[in-house]
């Protein structure tokens, strides 16, 4: 099941937050939620969620004996090993398994034929978090979790399960065994929750279908790319970085906020990453828990920058080529994140002080560079990629601009404008400062009271809208 | 979060107001607070139980003309693949209570951005290069005697269908086991071009089906030669009639006319040829296409009617001799395909249709075999406003009768049509006893005689293929005409 879903708003939530409301104490309340969250991810994968189950139990299992083996240290290393790499290959199986048989089968012809293996919805997700888990108990950051489905809940919460936040077990797991729910968690929760399926339900979707239309839909032929006028390419990757930043962030948006509902606080996954002035500011506000997860479990470890210029260099290298990798199991997602390496390694060897300086330009840098990053990200063959930059610049033999173009723009213009607000901090600003002025004034509080009861309500009602009438609804990380 | 807030406005508090007045002021935007949860959950859920009442959910929509998904049926291998669960989710956001509302509320929120009288829907797919005509014959010139058995090879091996005439193939047909009927396929709209309050499909030509449709066709005036008179009329759509020329001119949308010439020219005696384009396109004045609707009317099959007759050497009857109706307030498929934009829905179409003057019964051939009575052209006036095209025949029947009751000699005539034919197949019914109007689309599912059989059982001596252009573009559909071709 996806949050963008009727079936879920409507049917799915109102059910758990019943069922949670009425179950007393907070075992009937963990249960319910672990209940719920095994139907919602086998709603997806009936078949799958048993490796998901199989692999917390044995992370479970192997944490366990990790914290009993205290001070024995090759015993307790050997184990943390073990985990870890089980982890991995059951994730390198399920998520890289044809992509590296692919290219071994390029380099070597061999195997002969590369098996088709399903990728379990989330399990990038969920497999990072048992890292987390297995790793901070290793390092005696927090006790081991004594109770299993305990543990199993923290991996398959629904909430985060799928699409992020990849929340790390230190960080919950105080809530997980005690917590209690506010008026201002249930207030800030309805607000995240809408907020988020705005975003996804209508932005998010409506950028999607401007891709399509500009770019080309998903499963069309490649061979439109090179007829797009220039201002279409354009457009289309404008729109694309939209619709990715909308979609993604709105999924942790509504993670967040059925968090807050019941009382759960999830770390935050991204805060306006395109107003930021640098790539590597750019990646302290974008998917801020996997740039958390690959800085504490890889580039640390690693030695971060404390071995030298060159030692540093190699780490960054490593831990973005595993970023992007990360996104899917396929070149143009490694290349995407070498890419940002690139711009990292410069800016932490000269580029980031210059940067401090120039204000404005600065940001504009940034948004070059994540913005041609998308078109790495959304085509996965090097030709596509290359026929799409050389389009942008009318080498293609193509129009600047078309009739179809203009027209596509003329009736979205408005939209792409709201879009582009909406990736700022603007509204939320605009919403904090009248709540401010409420306070003390009771004029302004009138139309507060109003506003604050309306929009959750009209931003619900808009997606509802979205959701019936658009026929576009896509979930984009089924690759991660 | 509110902790902050108030540690926060505390500070300032000291500056600028009274402790009171700020703990006040907190106090109100707290309780405020309080009542958009109260409220938001108490809509929130009551939608949700709204929307498990099962009798409120429709099964049908009106604006976009289809039954809506139905709840899954149940098996364990569906289960375990979760198109089980897919099926619930498509099911419960398909039928959602009160959907048409919704979409229609999400076109005016739409409508708020970018509101302009041109518009696209839909994504526009690039067309075939069309040869030119020079080329074709030149090609045909090279194989003249073989063209017509290589095109039936060529056809065959292109989508695997039963041919009469080659019984040696490996499909398992004997005259016990009738062919498979193909799954029913409606054409669906291409991407549209909404200019004020008129529409237009968009048209991509597509060499591969063209072929297939011209192949198909020869291949029925050699199945019939000697039997009947096979006649193919091309319909164009209103993107190349109707639609402004400096609006067409700048739209990416394939040349009709040279597909048309296309097409015309891979056509082989003894099929008649009669063209329509520059008919229509000198007629394009009168109101010869729908502008909310993807069909053409009454009007535009009346003079190719008439075009068809002169083809045959036949005087057409004059317009006025058939019984007028009138059907105003008709919005088609262009309204509701781009999502009922307002600009369309303030000039709706209006359908006129035209009776014959001796009957107005129409039969429908049934499953069972039997024909049951139905009219010609029904009343549509009491019809929602999407409904009004069905006046024509009551729609489309995989097959269906019209008998002249003023001739008993035995004539017939077999019409081979997409909906572009309800509206023209009336016009027919004065000239023979008998006219027979066969979808192409659905045949294959009522009746397993195929043309050959239906022309001898019927003794019909003209055959009209008639089709518009938007079908000719489409694999699918020309794979089910080439199979009717038997």
């Amino acid at each position: 099941m996806v949050f963008s879903n009727l079936l879920f708003v409507f049917a799915f939530l109102p059910l758990n937050l019943l069922f949670y409301a009425i179950a007393p104490g907070i075992k009937a309340k963990n249960a319910v939620m672990l209940v719920f969250s095994l139907i919602f991810y086998a709603w997806g994968e009936p078949l799958y969620i048993l490796l998901m189950v199989a692999m917390a139990f044995i992370d479970w299992i192997l944490t366990l004996q990790i914290e009993k083996n205290e001070g024995i240290y090759k015993r307790r290393r050997l184990l943390i090993f073990a985990v870890v790499g089980i982890d991995l290959l059951l994730l390198g199986i399920f998520k890289y398994g044809s992509f590296i048989l692919s290219n071994l089968n390029l380099l070597t012809g061999f195997p002969e034929t590369i098996p088709s293996v399903a990728l379990p919805i989330g399990i990038s997700f969920y497999t990072f978090q048992l890292i987390t888990y297995c790793v901070d108990v290793y390092r005696g950051d927090v006790p081991a979790q004594k109770s299993f489905p305990t543990l199993l809940l923290y991996v398959s919460m629904f909430h985060q399960c799928i699409a992020g936040p990849i929340v790390r077990y230190k960080d919950i797991c105080a809530e997980l065994s005690d917590r209690r729910v506010s008026y201002a968690d249930s207030y800030e929760g309805i607000i995240r929750f809408v907020t988020g399926l705005f975003k996804k339900a209508f932005l998010a979707n409506t950028c999607a279908a401007l891709v399509s239309k500009l770019l080309v839909a998903d499963g069309g032929e490649m061979t439109v790319l090179s007829g797009r006028s220039s201002l279409a390419l354009w457009v289309g990757v404008l729109s694309f970085s939209m619709q990715i930043y909308l979609d993604f962030s709105a999924y942790s948006d509504m993670a967040v906020g059925m968090g807050r509902m019941i009382g759960i606080h999830y770390t935050e996954n991204f805060k306006y990453p395109y107003i930021s002035s640098s790539v590597s500011e750019f990646w302290r506000r974008w998917h801020i828990t996997l740039g958390r997860f690959f800085k504490d479990y890889v580039y640390i470890p690693l030695g971060g920058s404390r071995k030298g210029i060159l030692r540093t260099v190699l780490n960054l290298f490593i831990v973005w080529a595993l970023t992007g990798l990360w996104h899917g199991a396929s070149w143009n997602f490694v290349l995407w994140g070498l890419y940002f390496f690139v711009f990292i390694a410069l800016e932490k060897l000269f580029l980031g002080k210059l940067l401090k300086k120039a204000k404005g330009i600065s940001n504009f840098y940034l948004l070059v560079i994540v913005f041609f990053g998308w078109i790495l990200f959304k085509f996965e063959n090097i030709n596509d990629i290359w026929t799409v930059l050389k389009g942008m610049f009318c080498a293609n033999g193509n129009a600047f601009c078309d009739f179809e173009t203009l027209t596509i723009l003329k009736s979205n213009i408005v939209f792409l404008v709201l879009c582009v607000l909406c990736c700022t901090p603007l509204f939320a600003g605009a919403y904090k400062k009248l709540e401010e002025k409420a306070i003390s004034s009771k004029g302004v509080f009138a139309v507060y009271s109003i506003v604050n009861i309306l929009i959750p309500l009209a931003l619900l009602g808009v997606s509802v809208a979205a959701l019936i009438g658009n026929s576009y609804n896509p979930f984009l990380y089924f690759k991660f | 979060m509110i902790k902050e807030k108030e540690t926060l406005a505390k500070d300032k508090a000291e500056n600028e107001f009274g402790e009171n007045e700020l703990l006040n002021g907190l106090r109100r935007i707290r309780i405020a607070n309080i009542w958009t949860v109260r409220i938001f959950f108490t809509v929130f859920f009551a939608v949700a139980v709204v929307a498990l009442i099962i009798p409120l959910r429709p099964t049908y929509s009106d604006t976009e003309k289809r039954e809506l998904s139905k709840f899954p049926e149940f098996s364990v291998a569906s289960l375990f693949s979760g198109e089980y669960f897919k099926g619930m989710d498509n099911w419960y956001s398909d039928t959602f209570p009160a959907r048409d509302s919704f979409t229609d509320i999400n076109t005016r929120i739409t409508m708020l951005f970018g509101k302009t009288d041109v518009q696209i829907h839909g994504e526009v797919e690039e067309g075939d290069a069309i040869p030119s005509v020079e080329e074709v014959t030149s090609n045909d010139k090279e194989n003249n005697v073989t063209s017509s058995e290589k095109t039936e090879v060529s056809s065959n091996a292109d989508i695997s269908s039963e041919e009469s005439s080659q019984p040696a193939s490996s499909s398992p047909v004997s005259s016990e086991a009738p062919p498979q009927p193909p799954p029913p396929t409606t054409q669906t709209l291409g991407a549209l071009l909404i200019n004020g309050d008129s529409a237009y499909e968009y048209y991509n030509f597509s060499r591969e089906a063209a072929d297939i449709y011209t192949d198909a066709i020869n291949r029925a005036g050699i199945l019939l030669n000697g039997k009947a008179q096979v006649y193919d009329l091309i319909i164009p759509t209103s993107m190349s009639i109707t639609a402004p020329d400096d609006l067409v001119a700048t739209v990416n949308t394939s040349d009709q006319q040279a597909a048309i010439n296309y097409m015309h020219s891979r056509l082989a005696a003894p099929v008649k040829y009669v063209p329509l384009y520059d008919m229509l396109k000198s007629r394009r004045n009168e109101y010869v296409y729908f502008r909310t609707d993807h069909h053409w009317t009454a009007l535009g099959a009346y003079y190719t009617y008439c075009e068809l007759m002169r083809a045959k050497g036949t005087e057409p009857l004059p317009l006025d001799s058939y019984v007028k109706h009138e059907f105003s307030g008709f919005l088609g498929t262009f309204y509701s395909s781009s999502g009922k934009l307002p600009q369309l829905a303030a000039n709706p179409d209006t359908v006129y249709a035209y009776q014959p003057p001796m009957t107005n019964t129409l039969s429908l051939f049934d499953k069972a075999g039997y024909w049951y009575n139905t009219t010609i052209i029904s009343d549509m006036s009491a019809s929602s406003p999407s409904n009004k095209y069905l006046t024509f025949i009551k729609g489309d029947n995989a097959l269906s009768k019209i008998d002249n009751p003023n001739l008993a000699d035995g004539s017939a005539c077999i019409v081979i049509k997409e909906s572009f034919g309800n509206a023209f197949a009336p016009f027919l019914v004065p000239h023979y006893q008998t006219v027979y109007i066969v979808d192409y689309r659905h045949i294959g599912l009522l009746d397993a005689r195929g043309l050959a059989q239906l022309q001898a059982d019927s003794g019909a001596k003209d055959i009209i293929f008639i089709n518009n252009i938007s079908a000719t573009r489409n694999k699918t559909l020309m794979g089910y005409i080439n199979n009717y071709v038997r």
